[in-house]
Protein backbone atom coordinates (compact mmCIF):
# COMPACT_ATOMS: atom_id res chain seq x y z
CA UNK A 1 0.00 0.00 0.00
CA UNK A 2 1.45 3.56 -1.04
CA UNK A 3 1.40 5.99 2.14
CA UNK A 4 -0.83 9.00 1.53
CA UNK A 5 0.18 12.45 3.28
CA UNK A 6 -2.86 14.09 4.34
CA UNK A 7 -2.47 17.90 4.91
CA UNK A 8 -3.97 19.51 8.32
CA UNK A 9 -7.56 20.75 7.09
CA UNK A 10 -8.22 17.21 5.68
CA UNK A 11 -7.15 15.46 9.05
CA UNK A 12 -10.75 16.10 10.48
CA UNK A 13 -11.59 13.04 8.36
CA UNK A 14 -8.63 10.80 8.81
CA UNK A 15 -9.17 11.26 12.62
CA UNK A 16 -6.43 13.19 12.83
CA UNK A 17 -4.12 10.99 11.19
CA UNK A 18 -0.91 12.84 9.34
CA UNK A 19 -0.56 9.69 6.90
CA UNK A 20 -2.54 6.39 6.04
CA UNK A 21 -1.42 3.75 4.01
CA UNK A 22 -3.80 3.51 1.25
CA UNK A 23 -3.90 0.78 -1.76
CA UNK A 24 -4.86 1.43 -5.47
CA UNK A 25 -3.35 0.74 -8.77
CA UNK A 26 -3.04 4.26 -9.42
CA UNK A 27 -4.32 7.71 -8.67
CA UNK A 28 -8.18 7.17 -9.26
CA UNK A 29 -7.98 3.86 -7.18
CA UNK A 30 -6.10 5.18 -4.61
CA UNK A 31 -8.53 7.96 -3.88
CA UNK A 32 -11.79 6.01 -4.49
CA UNK A 33 -9.77 3.75 -1.46
CA UNK A 34 -8.95 6.53 0.61
CA UNK A 35 -12.78 7.67 0.72
CA UNK A 36 -14.17 3.73 1.34
CA UNK A 37 -12.19 4.46 4.53
CA UNK A 38 -12.57 7.79 5.27
CA UNK A 39 -15.62 9.29 4.24
CA UNK A 40 -16.09 12.61 3.13
CA UNK A 41 -12.48 13.26 2.14
CA UNK A 42 -13.03 12.25 -1.35
CA UNK A 43 -15.09 15.37 -2.05
CA UNK A 44 -12.47 18.09 -0.89
CA UNK A 45 -9.90 16.42 -2.96
CA UNK A 46 -12.31 15.78 -6.68
CA UNK A 47 -15.05 17.69 -7.62
CA UNK A 48 -18.53 16.18 -8.45
CA UNK A 49 -16.93 15.25 -11.91
CA UNK A 50 -14.32 13.28 -10.35
CA UNK A 51 -11.37 16.00 -11.55
CA UNK A 52 -9.24 17.23 -9.04
CA UNK A 53 -10.30 20.41 -7.26
CA UNK A 54 -8.28 23.36 -8.99
CA UNK A 55 -6.82 24.19 -5.49
CA UNK A 56 -5.32 20.89 -5.27
CA UNK A 57 -2.56 19.84 -6.20
CA UNK A 58 -1.25 15.93 -6.28
CA UNK A 59 2.29 14.47 -6.31
CA UNK A 60 3.81 10.82 -6.20
CA UNK A 61 6.93 10.85 -5.05
CA UNK A 62 7.55 14.53 -5.68
CA UNK A 63 5.99 14.49 -9.53
CA UNK A 64 3.14 16.01 -10.07
CA UNK A 65 0.70 13.83 -12.03
CA UNK A 66 -0.87 16.73 -13.77
CA UNK A 67 2.71 16.22 -15.80
CA UNK A 68 2.54 12.30 -15.22
CA UNK A 69 -0.71 10.47 -16.69
CA UNK A 70 -3.28 12.34 -14.12
CA UNK A 71 -5.67 10.35 -12.03
CA UNK A 72 -4.58 7.39 -14.14
CA UNK A 73 -0.67 8.11 -12.69
CA UNK A 74 0.39 4.53 -11.49
CA UNK A 75 1.06 4.27 -7.80
CA UNK A 76 3.44 1.22 -6.37
CA UNK A 77 3.45 0.38 -2.55
CA UNK A 78 6.27 1.88 -1.85
CA UNK A 79 5.27 5.53 -3.26
CA UNK A 80 4.34 8.64 -0.97
CA UNK A 81 1.59 10.60 -2.43
CA UNK A 82 1.18 13.82 -1.21
CA UNK A 83 -2.15 15.64 -1.43
CA UNK A 84 -0.96 19.84 -1.44
CA UNK A 85 -3.48 22.12 -0.75
CA UNK A 86 -3.78 26.02 -1.63
CA UNK A 87 -2.86 26.97 2.03
CA UNK A 88 -4.46 30.72 2.26
CA UNK A 89 -4.17 31.36 6.32
CA UNK A 90 -1.64 34.02 7.43
CA UNK A 91 -2.97 37.23 8.86
CA UNK A 92 -4.43 35.58 11.98
CA UNK B 1 36.62 38.61 18.34
CA UNK B 2 35.57 34.24 18.16
CA UNK B 3 36.38 33.73 14.63
CA UNK B 4 33.22 31.49 13.77
CA UNK B 5 30.98 34.74 14.73
CA UNK B 6 33.14 36.98 13.11
CA UNK B 7 32.18 34.69 10.12
CA UNK B 8 28.69 35.08 10.63
CA UNK B 9 28.40 38.44 10.75
CA UNK B 10 30.69 38.85 7.10
CA UNK B 11 27.80 37.19 5.66
CA UNK B 12 25.45 38.90 7.54
CA UNK B 13 26.52 41.93 5.92
CA UNK B 14 26.51 40.31 2.10
CA UNK B 15 22.92 39.82 2.97
CA UNK B 16 22.32 43.32 4.46
CA UNK B 17 23.94 44.27 1.43
CA UNK B 18 21.63 42.10 -1.09
CA UNK B 19 18.47 43.47 0.27
CA UNK B 20 18.85 47.31 0.16
CA UNK B 21 18.65 47.58 -3.62
CA UNK B 22 15.14 46.74 -3.51
CA UNK B 23 11.19 48.50 -2.25
CA UNK B 24 9.60 45.60 -0.50
CA UNK B 25 5.51 45.36 -0.18
CA UNK B 26 4.30 43.37 2.32
CA UNK B 27 0.44 43.05 2.56
CA UNK B 28 -1.20 41.96 5.55
CA UNK B 29 1.36 42.59 9.00
CA UNK B 30 -0.06 39.54 11.06
CA UNK B 31 0.68 36.04 11.72
CA UNK B 32 2.83 35.96 8.46
CA UNK B 33 3.60 39.52 8.18
CA UNK B 34 5.38 40.51 11.55
CA UNK B 35 8.14 37.43 10.86
CA UNK B 36 8.17 38.40 7.03
CA UNK B 37 9.36 41.78 7.80
CA UNK B 38 11.60 41.14 10.22
CA UNK B 39 13.13 38.19 7.40
CA UNK B 40 13.58 41.61 5.47
CA UNK B 41 14.91 43.91 8.46
CA UNK B 42 17.60 41.03 8.60
CA UNK B 43 18.42 40.33 5.08
CA UNK B 44 18.91 44.38 4.84
CA UNK B 45 15.76 45.57 3.08
CA UNK B 46 16.11 49.50 3.46
CA UNK B 47 12.35 50.39 2.07
CA UNK B 48 9.22 48.52 3.10
CA UNK B 49 5.83 49.50 2.64
CA UNK B 50 2.91 47.83 4.86
CA UNK B 51 -0.47 47.41 3.93
CA UNK B 52 -3.31 46.64 6.53
CA UNK B 53 -6.20 48.02 7.50
CA UNK B 54 -6.50 46.11 11.05
CA UNK B 55 -5.92 46.99 14.81
CA UNK B 56 -3.46 44.74 17.33
CA UNK B 57 -5.76 42.59 19.69
CA UNK B 58 -4.24 40.83 22.42
CA UNK B 59 -4.72 37.42 20.72
CA UNK B 60 -2.07 38.42 18.18
CA UNK B 61 0.73 39.00 20.90
CA UNK B 62 1.68 35.26 20.62
CA UNK B 63 2.09 35.33 17.21
CA UNK B 64 2.64 38.30 16.07
CA UNK B 65 6.17 39.02 16.86
CA UNK B 66 6.28 42.49 16.52
CA UNK B 67 3.35 43.83 18.75
CA UNK B 68 3.28 44.36 22.07
CA UNK B 69 0.68 44.53 25.04
CA UNK B 70 1.30 48.44 24.48
CA UNK B 71 0.37 48.14 21.41
CA UNK B 72 -3.18 46.91 21.31
CA UNK B 73 -5.78 48.98 19.68
CA UNK B 74 -3.32 50.92 17.75
CA UNK B 75 -3.45 50.00 13.97
CA UNK B 76 -0.87 47.25 13.06
CA UNK B 77 0.76 49.23 10.03
CA UNK B 78 1.83 51.71 12.75
CA UNK B 79 3.08 49.80 15.44
CA UNK B 80 4.76 47.47 12.78
CA UNK B 81 6.92 50.25 11.45
CA UNK B 82 7.77 51.30 15.39
CA UNK B 83 8.81 48.16 16.19
CA UNK B 84 11.39 47.90 12.86
CA UNK B 85 12.74 51.39 13.22
CA UNK B 86 13.41 50.67 16.86
CA UNK B 87 15.84 47.54 15.43
CA UNK B 88 16.78 49.71 12.44
CA UNK B 89 18.65 51.93 15.44
CA UNK B 90 20.87 49.82 16.09
CA UNK B 91 22.44 50.03 12.73
CA UNK B 92 22.11 54.28 12.98
CA UNK B 93 25.37 54.75 10.85
CA UNK B 94 23.77 52.55 7.86
CA UNK B 95 23.15 53.45 4.71
CA UNK B 96 20.38 54.08 2.68
CA UNK B 97 18.51 54.83 6.15
CA UNK B 98 15.60 52.77 7.04
CA UNK B 99 12.43 53.96 4.96
CA UNK B 100 9.02 52.14 6.21
CA UNK B 101 5.65 53.55 4.71
CA UNK B 102 2.28 52.28 6.18
CA UNK B 103 -1.15 52.38 4.03
CA UNK B 104 -3.89 51.69 6.32
CA UNK B 105 -6.66 50.03 4.29
CA UNK B 106 -8.38 47.12 3.49
CA UNK B 107 -7.44 45.65 0.38
CA UNK B 108 -9.92 44.53 -2.38
CA UNK B 109 -9.31 42.43 -5.53
CA UNK B 110 -11.12 45.64 -7.61
CA UNK B 111 -8.73 48.11 -6.42
CA UNK B 112 -5.60 46.01 -6.76
CA UNK B 113 -4.44 46.88 -10.05
CA UNK B 114 -4.63 50.80 -9.28
CA UNK B 115 -3.15 50.35 -5.86
CA UNK B 116 -0.23 48.99 -7.55
CA UNK B 117 0.41 51.24 -10.28
CA UNK B 118 0.18 54.15 -7.86
CA UNK B 119 2.74 52.60 -5.48
CA UNK B 120 5.10 51.37 -8.01
CA UNK B 121 5.27 53.56 -11.03
CA UNK B 122 7.80 55.07 -11.86
CA UNK B 123 9.94 53.20 -9.44
CA UNK B 124 13.78 53.76 -9.66
CA UNK B 125 14.31 50.37 -7.83
CA UNK B 126 12.21 47.00 -8.57
CA UNK B 127 9.49 46.19 -6.14
CA UNK B 128 8.79 42.73 -4.33
CA UNK B 129 5.65 42.16 -3.55
CA UNK B 130 5.03 39.72 -0.24
CA UNK B 131 1.60 38.34 0.10
CA UNK B 132 1.10 37.87 3.68
CA UNK B 133 -2.72 38.23 4.06
CA UNK B 134 -5.00 35.24 5.04
CA UNK B 135 -7.93 35.66 2.01
CA UNK B 136 -7.77 33.06 -0.25
CA UNK B 137 -9.46 35.24 -2.64
CA UNK B 138 -7.38 38.39 -2.53
CA UNK B 139 -4.20 36.15 -2.31
CA UNK B 140 -5.13 34.83 -5.82
CA UNK B 141 -5.89 38.73 -6.67
CA UNK B 142 -2.95 40.16 -5.45
CA UNK B 143 -0.91 37.67 -7.23
CA UNK B 144 -2.92 38.31 -10.89
CA UNK B 145 -2.33 41.86 -10.15
CA UNK B 146 1.13 41.34 -9.84
CA UNK B 147 1.50 39.31 -12.68
CA UNK B 148 -0.56 41.90 -14.92
CA UNK B 149 1.95 44.79 -13.67
CA UNK B 150 5.21 42.62 -14.14
CA UNK B 151 6.06 42.94 -10.44
CA UNK B 152 7.97 40.07 -8.72
CA UNK B 153 5.70 38.51 -5.92
CA UNK B 154 6.29 35.79 -2.86
CA UNK B 155 3.16 34.44 -2.22
CA UNK B 156 3.01 33.00 1.41
CA UNK B 157 0.15 30.73 3.78
CA UNK B 158 0.15 28.70 6.63
CA UNK B 159 -2.39 26.85 8.48
CA UNK B 160 -2.20 23.96 11.04
CA UNK B 161 1.76 22.60 10.51
CA UNK B 162 1.60 23.30 7.47
CA UNK B 163 2.75 26.70 5.12
CA UNK B 164 4.07 27.69 1.92
CA UNK B 165 6.06 29.83 0.30
CA UNK B 166 6.59 30.27 -3.54
CA UNK B 167 8.49 33.06 -5.55
CA UNK B 168 7.57 34.38 -8.73
CA UNK B 169 8.80 36.58 -11.22
CA UNK B 170 6.69 37.83 -13.79
CA UNK B 171 9.46 38.14 -16.61
CA UNK B 172 10.60 34.44 -16.03
CA UNK B 173 8.59 32.53 -18.62
CA UNK B 174 10.61 29.14 -18.05
CA UNK B 175 9.30 29.50 -13.80
CA UNK B 176 5.80 28.69 -12.79
CA UNK B 177 3.60 31.20 -11.33
CA UNK B 178 1.42 30.40 -8.27
CA UNK B 179 -2.13 29.42 -10.46
CA UNK B 180 0.48 26.74 -12.67
CA UNK B 181 0.70 24.86 -9.22
CA UNK B 182 -2.74 25.86 -8.03
CA UNK B 183 -5.67 27.31 -10.69
CA UNK B 184 -7.94 28.66 -8.73
CA UNK B 185 -8.34 29.86 -4.82
CA UNK B 186 -10.99 27.29 -2.44
CA UNK B 187 -14.03 28.36 -2.22
CA UNK B 188 -14.73 29.65 1.15
CA UNK B 189 -16.29 26.42 2.61
CA UNK B 190 -13.75 24.45 1.31
CA UNK B 191 -10.69 27.05 2.62
CA UNK B 192 -10.88 26.22 6.92
CA UNK B 193 -9.57 29.58 8.62
CA UNK B 194 -6.49 29.81 11.37
CA UNK B 195 -9.11 30.46 13.86
CA UNK B 196 -10.81 27.25 12.95
CA UNK B 197 -8.06 25.02 12.27
CA UNK B 198 -5.42 26.91 14.49
CA UNK B 199 -1.65 28.03 13.25
CA UNK B 200 1.45 26.66 14.74
CA UNK B 201 3.32 30.16 15.67
CA UNK B 202 6.51 28.89 15.25
CA UNK B 203 5.92 27.81 11.61
CA UNK B 204 4.48 31.08 10.99
CA UNK B 205 7.62 32.61 11.85
CA UNK B 206 9.39 29.79 9.69
CA UNK B 207 7.22 30.86 6.56
CA UNK B 208 7.18 34.16 7.26
CA UNK B 209 11.34 33.72 6.94
CA UNK B 210 11.40 32.36 4.62
CA UNK B 211 9.09 34.11 2.12
CA UNK B 212 11.22 37.53 2.98
CA UNK B 213 14.66 35.40 2.16
CA UNK B 214 12.87 34.54 -1.34
CA UNK B 215 11.75 38.35 -1.40
CA UNK B 216 15.55 39.49 -1.10
CA UNK B 217 16.37 36.54 -3.32
CA UNK B 218 14.25 37.70 -6.08
CA UNK B 219 15.21 41.09 -5.69
CA UNK B 220 18.54 40.22 -6.59
CA UNK B 221 18.20 38.06 -9.78
CA UNK B 222 18.94 40.59 -11.50
CA UNK B 223 22.66 40.80 -11.37
CA UNK B 224 24.37 38.98 -13.99
CA UNK B 225 24.58 35.19 -13.60
CA UNK B 226 22.27 35.69 -10.03
CA UNK B 227 20.72 32.91 -9.34
CA UNK B 228 16.61 33.33 -8.81
CA UNK B 229 14.03 31.36 -6.82
CA UNK B 230 11.47 31.36 -9.29
CA UNK B 231 9.21 29.48 -9.41
CA UNK B 232 10.25 27.56 -6.15
CA UNK B 233 7.27 26.33 -4.19
CA UNK B 234 8.49 25.14 -0.42
CA UNK B 235 6.41 23.38 1.05
CA UNK B 236 6.39 23.43 4.69
CA UNK B 237 5.19 20.21 7.12
CA UNK B 238 6.85 20.98 10.03
CA UNK B 239 5.10 18.27 12.53
CA UNK B 240 7.75 16.05 10.28
CA UNK B 241 10.00 18.25 10.20
CA UNK B 242 9.81 18.54 6.52
CA UNK B 243 10.95 21.42 4.05
CA UNK B 244 9.86 20.18 0.36
CA UNK B 245 11.08 22.13 -2.44
CA UNK B 246 8.06 22.09 -5.19
CA UNK B 247 9.64 23.57 -8.80
CA UNK B 248 6.16 23.01 -10.80
CA UNK B 249 6.74 23.72 -14.36
CA UNK B 250 4.81 26.39 -15.74
CA UNK B 251 1.64 24.93 -16.73
CA UNK B 252 0.93 25.23 -20.70
CA UNK B 253 -2.94 26.46 -20.41
CA UNK B 254 -2.13 29.05 -17.78
CA UNK B 255 -4.47 31.75 -18.36
CA UNK B 256 -2.79 34.13 -16.17
CA UNK B 257 0.37 33.68 -16.94
CA UNK B 258 -0.50 33.86 -20.92
CA UNK B 259 -2.53 36.54 -20.06
CA UNK B 260 0.19 38.37 -18.39
CA UNK B 261 2.91 37.66 -21.14
CA UNK B 262 -0.22 39.42 -23.60
CA UNK B 263 -0.17 42.41 -21.86
CA UNK B 264 3.02 43.19 -21.48
CA UNK B 265 3.84 42.49 -25.07
CA UNK B 266 0.53 44.58 -26.03
CA UNK B 267 1.86 47.55 -23.63
CA UNK B 268 5.31 47.47 -25.10
CA UNK B 269 3.83 47.75 -28.60
CA UNK B 270 1.99 50.67 -27.70
CA UNK B 271 5.43 52.61 -26.10
CA UNK B 272 7.40 52.08 -28.88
Amino acid sequence: MATVRIPTPLRKYTEGKDEVAVSGANIRELLDNLEGSYAGIGERIRDDKGAVRRFVNIFVADEDIRFLEGLDTPVKDADEVSIIPAIAGGLG
Amino acid sequence: MHASLAGARSTGATARASGSSAQFLVIGAGGLGCPALLGLLAGGARRITIVDDDLVDLSNLPRQVLFSAADVGTHKVDAARHALLGRSRIEADASPAMAITTVRQRLVPEELDVILNELTTGASRPWVVLECSDSPALKFAVHDACLRARLRVVMGGVVGWHGQAMAIDPRQRDAACYRCLFEGPPPPELAPACASVGVAGPVAGAVGHAMATLAVSLANADAPHAPSPAGVCLHFDLLHGSVRRLAPKPRPNCVTCSTAVELHANTQAQDR
